[in-house]
């Protein structure tokens, strides 16, 4: 252990601040610059903050301990002490900040790697969604043209073959276009601000009026709160594809009812979008979420699978939980929280 | 459209090459098209407009180029404003709000998104027609 001495709080202000030490060991009084006022100055500055400082005065009693250790002191030794007690405290203390100083740079490192990692994956899928596109268009336009190559052939496979491959190629297509919708979720920043849940719902529900006009749904909501503190596009979609399921997953013998309701749990919203549709089983409550995760053959239900992943990652990017309760044959009601913070 | 329009193309993709050829000739545009496979390339061509040895009438410029982007090419030839005021139509494979306003500021005269089916690609040949009667 290499020590270096200062007369009093001010020389050894200067001395930290120069020459950074593993630890301070300082007198109360002392003359210029006592020693809470030194603390004080070493907890202000932010590369000396968690330096570890022990305190040492003659003022015994429990009170002037508190008062060091209150002020930010990480011990306190009263005099007289023993030059034994003194080692071992110094050196316990000299362990633990290293051990502090790994942990936390551990962790910076493990934050800024998770971050970067968070970056590519969405940059990946940014970019493949996109480039990906562009040939693809290819596939498709040529597909075309080759169908009308081949109109009039007797080999009614060669149609029916190219019908596969434009259809499959335009179902990519949308494929790519959800994933880039997807991606642009965690990109795109929030716009700051309050949102007035019934204006969000009442775009969500003009977005889907062809398809409530099909259905001929009945939807009944509840007042929704005024000032929640999320985007509002991102409200819209997600009222926008719960509300959209469940018109698309109704039961075709009884006429399709939703309800939009909230409830107020603690410092969260509790919003349900429920139906009185096909349901899904307990089985497949989870997988539902997944991305491009679908339960149904394309030809009965159109879609990507998209819709649930979306309305689940905007609900996680303000903290909130997203869950269904539903069985088969019963309806189903989706679940989601948001946090209230009132302006 | 009063005899032969010189049309410089930008675009490194044969498949969109023989696109824009079709939809050109749909619309009964005469024209000698000049394709440049690369961002440099087109540079270079559009180097030989402001010098004059080239005459070219319209100039359709995909985005997505190799060695330098269509944003430089259009950049370079915004450069050049004072010398030559051919127009430019961006065709691009993107669907981005942002993008489009941007080339239009940055001194395009349209912006083509290239569609997935083969009658909507066709339709660039009608706006080739509008941009040209324009200017």
């Amino acid at each position: 252990m290499e020590v270096t001495a200062a007369a009093n709080g001010r020389e050894a202000l200067t001395s930290i601040l120069e020459n950074p030490p593993d630890l301070v060991l300082s007198d109360v009084m002392m003359p210029v610059m006592d020693g809470f006022a030194l603390l004080k100055e070493i907890r202000a500055n932010p590369p000396t903050a968690t330096l570890p400082v022990i305190l040492l005065s003659a003022r015994a009693g429990e009170e002037s301990c508190v008062e060091g250790v209150g002020a930010g002191a990480d011990d306190y030794l009263v005099k007289p002490f023993s030059a034994r007690e003194l080692l071992a405290r110094v050196s316990a203390h000299l362990k633990m900040s290293c051990l502090r100083r790994e942990s936390l740079e551990a962790l910076g490192r493990a934050n800024a790697d998770l971050r970067r990692v968070n970056e590519d994956l969405n940059q990946f899928a940014y970019s493949a969604s996109h480039d990906l596109q562009e040939p693809l268009r290819n596939i498709a336009i040529f597909g075309q043209l080759l169908q009308r190559k081949f109109r009039q052939t007797e080999d009614e496979e060669i149609n029916e073959f190219l019908g596969f491959m434009v259809e499959g190629a335009s179902r990519m297509e949308t494929l790519l276009r959800d994933l880039l919708a997807y991606t642009q979720i965690a990109s795109t920043a929030s716009a700051p601000g309050y949102t007035d849940a019934n204006i969000a719902l009442r775009h969500a529900l003009e977005s889907l009026q062809a398809a409530i006009a099909e259905s001929g749904a009945e939807i009944v909501a509840d007042e929704l709160p005024i000032t929640l503190p999320v985007d509002g596009i991102r409200l819209h979609q997600l009222f926008q594809n719960l509300i959209g399921n469940a018109l698309k997953y109704r039961d075709p013998h009884r006429p399709a009812r939703v309800r939009v309701a909230v409830e107020r749990r603690g410092s969260r919203w509790q919003f349900v979008v429920e139906d009185n549709g096909i349901g899904i089983a307990p089985e497949y409550h989870q997988r539902v979420f997944g991305l491009f995760k679908r339960l149904h053959s394309v030809d009965r239900y159109s879609g990507t699978g998209i819709g649930l992943a979306i309305a689940q990652k905007i609900v996680q990017r303000y903290g909130g939980e997203i869950w269904v309760e539903s069985d088969l044959g019963k309806g189903a009601a989706f679940y989601f929280t948001l946090p209230a913070g009132e302006p | 459209m009063q005899g032969e329009l010189v049309i410089l193309l930008a675009e490194d993709n044969r498949a969109d090459v023989y696109l824009v050829r079709s939809s050109l000739k749909k619309h009964g545009i005469v024209h000698q098209l000049i394709v440049a496979e690369d961002g440099e390339d087109a540079i270079r061509l559009i180097e030989g407009v402001v010098s004059g040895t080239l005459d070219v009438g319209l100039v359709l410029l995909d985005l997505n180029l190799p060695k330098k982007s269509g944003r430089e090419v259009l950049q370079r030839l915004r450069d050049n404003r004072s010398v030559t005021t051919v127009p430019v139509i961006v065709i691009t494979s993107s669907d981005s709000q942002t993008e489009r306003v941007e080339m239009i500021d940055l001194g395009a005269q349209a912006y083509f998104r290239k569609p997935s089916r083969f009658e909507e690609f066709m339709q660039l040949g009608e706006l080739v027609k509008q941009v040209v009667a324009r200017n």
